[in-house]
């Protein structure tokens, strides 16, 4: 009995998978472009003032409020608590008008001091990063990142370096930036030395001593 | 005059060394500050570590950081050599530090402790309480003399099943889909398409469809995901509800691996989402698990159209065919993208360096031991066999044991298979082969219509035969008989097997023929 069971079951599932198949498929998910624009002004001290300009499509800029209702949770995109990097000063501006999100924040210590030279990271080793222009202090990168809940980010970075920066060299294999910067003197002061006054003092009494009991010995 | 003229002169002198002295005093000039470095420093440290997904946290590109360390110069002179070193507990050596070589005043470094942990971390399988050690040090001037500094961060390390579904802390989570499964990409950590228990699983459900190659054509790939479902079904994989805290994010949650799910014949929606997820992408096609708000299933990706084939991985219990639960996968999906929704692209997120952790060996008959049964093979096993030994004249066959065996008289064994087949041997002494086969067909046509449709010669135990196959109709009946007649001994003897007449004959000759293969003469 448990045999004849067991047959039927097997030619159950030998007709199932026998059965033509006509499957109900979907289509992928529609993936939505994000055209990013970021500007990075590094600063003396390593640091970098960054703009950040996030334009949509009218879909996609729905969609992406979908997933981001609140403002916190968009300073979060910015900001993420595990963020590699340090970012301060955030603040947002949502045009729902034009689809557009912009940000400005500051990332502390952007840039590090090598001791001969300072290095920037652009992004992290292997990633696929375009170097499109150089033009004295600034450089132009683009990169398109993975689709990642709905979206694939296009990147356009503009790294504008300390004016006085030289010897800039870009490395696609580390990406990352090399530049000079010439080490600024430590600032002057300027003072008086009191040295000055007390030999001024002790000399012109000298004098007057000396010419007081000259004048009382004739 | 030269007396006075002398005095004079040291007065004008001094009165000269006077007024110049307070000239230069009047002159500024420049000098340079004497300043000291001022080292500040804020340690941020996870609050858990996840052990299942350990691999994660030493590669510096996923940028998991278990340590950050942020320091300013607040001084007005350069640090130099700044390092930081770290270890957890336990479970890694001290890191080997990046140097800066100088941290002017007022910048600031950001230093990242990626621990490389060892897969001892694997073998926890519950939290376990650690410590995070940061060591910096500095000297406050070139070639100075080192300063530094310890301090101690509390951590907890997850067991190895253990899932945070969110990284934002409670004061800043908003409670919303995204914020509840912000640690979504470490799912990649659970699926286990090369872990060999489930490759096998895979393999036995390839095969059972025709053993497809699945990533050949989009046919192919359906096929093969049916006989990985049907597999399933067969072996009774069950879904199972997941407690109700479970998607609330606000604790860990145990989420088993593929191999789990095999062994316990059961799992949760996201379980069984990796479960499946892994099947197909051992058979080389890429697969999601997708997250919405309260459940979790698979979605495979067919090799050329690109097409996705959501399933319902919850219709396991219903032992809904494949097609349906395609077809419920395909009502769920359109629910998903009607609201917040994350398909975890498992593929990509491994690709990245989110791989599972080195699962425990098991033996190559682990599934055959945890119970798994592909249908083919549960087929009618063949029977065990015995053996009948005549005593007189000596003869024997081999018979499957669940036949029935009779001796209706002294010169004739008959057996009776549960399927209707009938035996018979019988001998007479005196009979050549040709006088015993008169006999038989004597015997036959009394009771029926024989008619012969094959006659030839063979060879039985050696034995010069003649092999004849009628079909015999009788009481209404048609059916097959297949004879053999020999002599040996001075013994004639006739080896007859008959069934009624059906489309599965073939078969039934098949196992007549193995047991006839086993008589033999003699002793």
């Amino acid at each position: 009995m448990k045999q004849k069971v067991c047959l039927i079951i097997v030619i159950v599932l030998l007709a199932l998978i026998n059965m033509p198949i006509v499957s109900a498929q979907v289509e992928p998910p529609v993936v939505y472009e994000m055209d990013n624009k970021v500007t990075f002004s590094v600063l003396e001290n390593g640091d970098a003032q960054v703009k950040e300009v996030i334009s949509l499509s009218a879909a996609g800029f729905i969609e992406f409020r979908k997933q981001y209702p609140m403002l916190s949770m968009l300073a979060r995109l910015f900001k993420p608590k595990n963020i590699p990097l340090q970012i301060e000063n955030l603040k947002i501006d949502i045009d729902e008008t034009n689809n557009k999100i912009t940000a400005t924040y500051i990332i502390k210590g952007a840039s590090i001091n090598k001791r001969d030279y300072w290095e920037l990271i652009v992004a992290s080793e292997g990633e696929k990063v375009t170097l499109s222009a150089q033009t004295g202090n600034t450089l132009v990168f683009t990169f398109t990142g993975p689709v990642s809940v709905g979206f694939r980010i296009i990147t356009t970075s503009t790294v504008i370096l300390p004016l006085d920066a030289k010897n800039i060299k870009f490395d696609e294999t580390t990406n990352k930036i090399r530049y000079e910067l010439p080490q600024k003197a430590a600032p002057m002061i300027f003072t008086s030395n009191i040295i000055f006054l007390v030999i001024a003092g002790i000399a012109i009494i000298l004098a007057i001593v000396n010419y007081v009991l000259k004048r009382k010995a004739t | 005059m030269s007396k006075i003229s002398k005095n004079m002169l040291i007065t004008i002198i001094l009165f000269t060394i006077g007024i110049l002295s307070l000239i230069l005093y009047f002159v500024p000039i420049q000098v340079t500050p004497v300043e000291k470095p001022k080292l500040e420093y804020k340690i941020l440290t996870v609050t858990h570590i996840i052990s299942g997904a350990y691999k994660v946290y030493g590669n510096p590109k996923l940028g998991l950081w278990v340590s950050k360390v942020i320091l300013t110069n607040k001084g007005g002179a350069p640090l130099y050599d700044l390092k930081v070193l770290y270890r957890v507990e336990g479970y890694s050596d001290w890191s080997e530090g990046n140097l800066y070589p100088i941290l002017l005043p007022n910048s600031t470094v950001i230093d990242l402790y990626y621990p490389i942990f060892s897969s001892e971390i694997a073998k926890l399988t519950t939290s376990t309480p650690s410590n995070v050690k940061i060591k910096i040090t500095f000297t406050m001037e070139q070639n100075g003399k080192p300063q530094e500094f310890i301090e101690t961060k509390p951590v907890t390390i997850t067991g190895v099943h253990d899932f945070i579904f969110t990284s934002i802390p409670p004061e800043e989570n908003t409670g919303t889909f995204y914020d509840i499964f912000d640690n979504y990409p470490l799912l990649g950590a659970w699926a286990t398409p090369t872990d060999p228990v489930v490759m096998k699983f895979a393999d036995m459900g390839n095969k059972l469809a025709g053993g497809a190659g699945a990533s050949l054509s989009d046919e192919e790939a359906l096929k093969s995901l049916e006989g990985m479902w049907a597999l399933s079904v067969y072996n009774e994989i069950q879904y199972k509800t997941e407690p109700e805290a479970f998607w609330t994010g606000k604790i860990s949650q145990y989420i088993k691996y593929p191999r789990d799910v095999i062994r316990d014949k059961a799992g949760t929606c996201i379980d069984t989402a990796l479960f499946f997820a892994s099947l197909a992408m051992s058979q080389g096609l890429r697969a999601y698990v997708t997250l919405m708000p309260g459940h979790a299933f698979p979605i495979i990706v067919l090799p050329k159209s690109g097409n996705l084939i959501p399933i319902e991985s919850t219709a396991l219990n219903t032992k809904s065919s494949f097609k349906e639960a395609i077809e419920s996968g395909v009502k769920t999906f359109s629910e998903a993208i009607k609201g917040p929704y994350i398909i975890v692209d498992i593929q990509s997120f491994q690709a990245m360096g989110i791989t599972p952790p080195e699962l425990e060996p098991l033996p190559v008959d682990v599934l055959e031991k945890w119970g798994i049964k592909s249908p083919t093979a549960t087929q009618p096993q063949q029977p065990k066999m015995e053996m009948y030994s005549n005593p007189l004249p000596k003869w024997s066959i081999s018979y499957p044991n669940d036949w029935a065996i009779q001796k209706p008289n002294p010169n004739e064994v008959d057996f009776y298979s549960p399927e209707g087949i009938e035996m018979v041997i019988v001998w007479g002494q005196g009979y050549d082969k040709e006088g015993i086969r008169s006999l038989v067909e004597s015997y036959l046509s009394e009771k029926g219509s024989l008619e012969i449709t094959q006659e030839k010669e063979i060879q039985v135990s050696g034995v010069p035969a003649i092999l004849v196959v009628y079909t015999y109709n009788t009481m209404d009946k048609v059916y097959l008989i297949v004879a053999r007649y020999l002599d040996y001994g001075g013994y004639g003897y006739s080896i007859l097997y008959d069934f009624i007449s059906t489309d599965k004959q073939e078969t039934l000759i098949n196992i007549c023929e193995s047991i006839v293969a086993t008589f033999k003469l003699g002793g």
